[in-house]
């Protein structure tokens, strides 16, 4: 039984299907990156694995727990197993750094507030921002941003991590920092699932590449595989690379 | 001076009358607001209507003036017997129409919150309560706060029409005195000052928190 | 007293709609002398030297964080003291355009902000005086910039003009008021004028919306 194993997944708007019986797997600490064309699917998909999106059909296995995508505690278990971490971070601005990570496990979780604080603190030390810790996020960095946001997910302690577009907001330094940091994260065992358009970071980080187009599955493969030339995959792969240089 | 020792006891009486209708009035406009705008984005599945109901009343006591609600309120309350004074009906009538603005401030304020912090409080399971009082509303604040003592301003201002109904406000003081047969002018200066020395602070405050506030 | 009865109300609808007209001139001519006033205030705010200045500041401050009942009341028992015998009509009227200045003046000001520096000096480069620079660029462009808040303002002032009854003016609410102390039905007029003020706003605010629109394709 693998580890995730994410099945059967379709979500409609109306008469429009926008995911349509979508489905991957993966191992524990492995990295999936879920890449396509634009409206092909891969961020509501994300979303529907934290429940910020409701979903008609759709089972998630995680760490041995079994969740329904349809039934009406979905979003509640889901959010017990997986953390996203945004495009824009979407930090709590009119608090400290400090709150934004302490505030869902003590309100939430019920952990004691020194005992979040302490364990806040030493994630905060190990991504290199300790100091920032009683500044308000508007006065850090894209970067540092990023960071508060990736602890603030980590606090929630998850089976899954979820990132939307990591190195979009980024400058080339910080995309090979967060890169070294997902690898780090995947070998403590850490399970993470990114949506992305950046091609070569996709290439050296998964481990696992589904191509999603129009709501569906084209292909799926280990990295391996998909890096042989004439694999789907790569031929996609290389056109974004294409369009990309031209942009 | 111009003024006898009952004018100025007059003066007194009627100012304290003001302040209280704009306090009293504008908690009460604070309370139907927040009902109001809990109302306009429930989402409560067995009560539909609620959204509709909000937003009509809204709508419509924004387009009624003041003064045919107060008329209306007042010989309503004598009609069906109801023994609250001219005070209350004076302080209903303001209640019932500042809430309707307030109402339009608070959801404005929260709409200048991003879906992002939206989604963000629901990704940690926040529950409702905390998703409301940690994340949207102290960002919410920030645009609601100064447009909401601006209108308090305008409170103030609309308890001068209390006097229609047999209040004895600050506007109603000045004219018993100039009907005395005391001089207009010095009269209405004071009454103007009066007022002013009680709305120009909170127009100052409302000015000073939409910059302290103000996002950089 | 028990039970409604909008029959007698129904039956003097027409001497009660005679009103919304006054209604409508009222607040029509005091926003029109009102934004007049206002051009002058906003001028001295913006190109005055200090006294000047100072004085258009001040006029505005104190109108706007006073009530306009009051400042009716005021001119309405000192004018006699100068001599003048004004009809309570024109009170009110003087009353609401003074009133009116002072908001409308504000809003002018936050228009002005959105007039790009460029504007006033290409107009500068262009030769223009400071009248045509005033006439031709700055007003316009803050005219249109603030245009909702302006006819905002009107559909206030709409409502404000109710204010006119106390002094015994027979626009919509004084209609209502007479109606409603020689019928005894009070409340059934006052329901009735509500409505009437209530579609009088809906029938501006779309009016002015199809003005803006046809204004604003002109250009």
């Amino acid at each position: 039984m693998p580890y995730l194993d994410v099945s059967n997944v379709s979500v409609r708007q109306g008469r429009k299907e926008i995911l349509g019986n979508v489905g991957f797997q993966a191992g524990r600490g492995e990295i999936v990156s879920l890449i396509g064309p634009s409206g092909s699917g891969k961020t509501t998909m994300l979303r529907a694995l934290i429940g910020l999106q409701g979903a008609q059909s759709g089972t998630v296995t995680v760490d041995g727990r079994w969740i329904d995508l349809s039934a009406p505690n979905a979003a509640a278990s889901l959010r017990h197993k997986a953390a996203i971490v945004f495009q824009n971070f979407g930090l709590f601005d009119h608090m400290s750094v400090l709150r934004n990570l302490t505030l869902a496990p003590t309100l939430v979780h019920k952990r004691p507030g020194d005992e979040a604080e302490k364990e806040a603190r030493t994630l905060l030390k190990r991504l290199g921002i300790e100091d920032k810790a009683k500044l308000s996020p508007r006065e850090l960095s894209g970067g540092q941003k990023q960071r508060v946001a990736i602890a603030r997910a980590l606090m929630q302690r998850p089976a899954l991590l979820l990132l939307d577009e990591p190195t979009s907001a980024l400058d080339p330094a910080r995309v090979r920092e967060v890169g070294h940091l997902m690898q780090d994260l995947a070998a403590e065992g850490m399970t993470i699932i990114q949506v992305s358009h950046a091609m070569q970071a996709v290439r050296s980080l998964s481990s696992r590449i589904i191509l999603l187009q129009e709501g569906r599955v084209i292909h799926a493969a280990d990295s391996a595989d998909a890096a042989t030339p004439d694999h789907p995959i790569a031929r996609f792969m290389n056109s974004q690379d294409a369009q990309d240089n031209m942009a | 001076m111009v003024f006898s020792v009952y004018d100025i006891a007059l003066f007194e009486h009627a100012v304290l009358h003001t302040a209280i209708l704009s306090l009293a009035g504008g908690l009460l406009g604070v309370a139907g607001g927040i009902a109001l705008t809990a109302m306009r984005l429930s989402t409560v599945r067995w009560l539909p209507g609620l959204g509709l109901v909000g937003a009509a009343y809204v709508q419509i006591m924004r387009r009624i003036p003041f003064i045919v609600t107060l008329y209306g309120l007042f010989f309503l309350a004598g009609a069906l017997g109801a023994d609250i004074g001219a005070m209350g009906v004076a302080i209903g009538a303001i209640g019932l129409i500042a809430s309707a603005y307030l109402s339009e401030i608070i959801l404005g304020g929260i709409r200048t919150v991003g879906p992002e912090q939206f989604d963000s409080a629901l990704a940690l399971d926040l529950p409702v309560w905390a998703r409301w009082r940690h994340v949207v509303l102290p960002q919410a604040m920030r645009a609601i706060l100064p447009p909401a003592i601006g209108y308090l301003v305008l409170f103030i201002k609309d308890t001068a029409l209390a006097s229609q109904i047999g209040v004895v406000e600050l506007s109603q003081a000045g004219v018993i005195l100039s009907s005395r047969g005391l001089p207009a002018t010095p009269v209405f200066i004071v009454v103007l000052s009066l007022y002013f020395a009680l709305s120009y602070p909170l127009t100052r405050l409302s000015r000073a928190l939409e910059k302290r506030l103000a996002l950089s | 007293m028990s039970g409604l009865d909008f029959h007698p109300v129904m039956l003097k609808l027409p001497f009660l709609l005679g009103g919304v007209g006054t209604t409508m001139l009222l607040a029509g001519i005091s926003f029109a002398l009102g934004l007049l006033l206002a051009v002058v205030l906003v001028i001295m705010r913006v190109d005055g030297r200090g006294p000047v200045k100072r004085l258009s500041v001040i006029y505005g401050t104190a109108l706007t964080n006073t009530p306009q009942l009051s400042q009716i009341f005021a001119l309405f028992y000192s004018l006699p003291l100068f001599g003048m015998t004004v009809s309570p009509f024109i009170s009110v009227l003087t009353g609401m355009a003074l009133n009116a200045a002072a908001y409308l003046a504000e809003i002018l000001a936050t228009g002005l902000r959105t007039v790009p520096h460029a504007y006033h000096d290409a107009a500068l480069t262009l030769g223009m005086n400071r009248f045509q620079i005033w006439t031709r660029v700055l007003l316009p462009h803050a005219g249109r910039a603030m245009y909702p808040a302006l006819s905002n303002h009107f559909q206030i002032m709409i409502l404000g003009s109710s204010m006119a009854s106390i002094f015994g003016v027979e626009d919509l609410t004084g209609r209502a008021y007479d109606i409603g102390t020689s019928s005894f039905r009070i409340v059934e007029v006052m329901s009735v004028t509500a409505g009437l003020y209530i579609i009088l706003s809906f029938v501006l605010g779309g009016l002015l919306a199809l003005l803006h629109h046809l204004v604003e394709r002109r250009v």
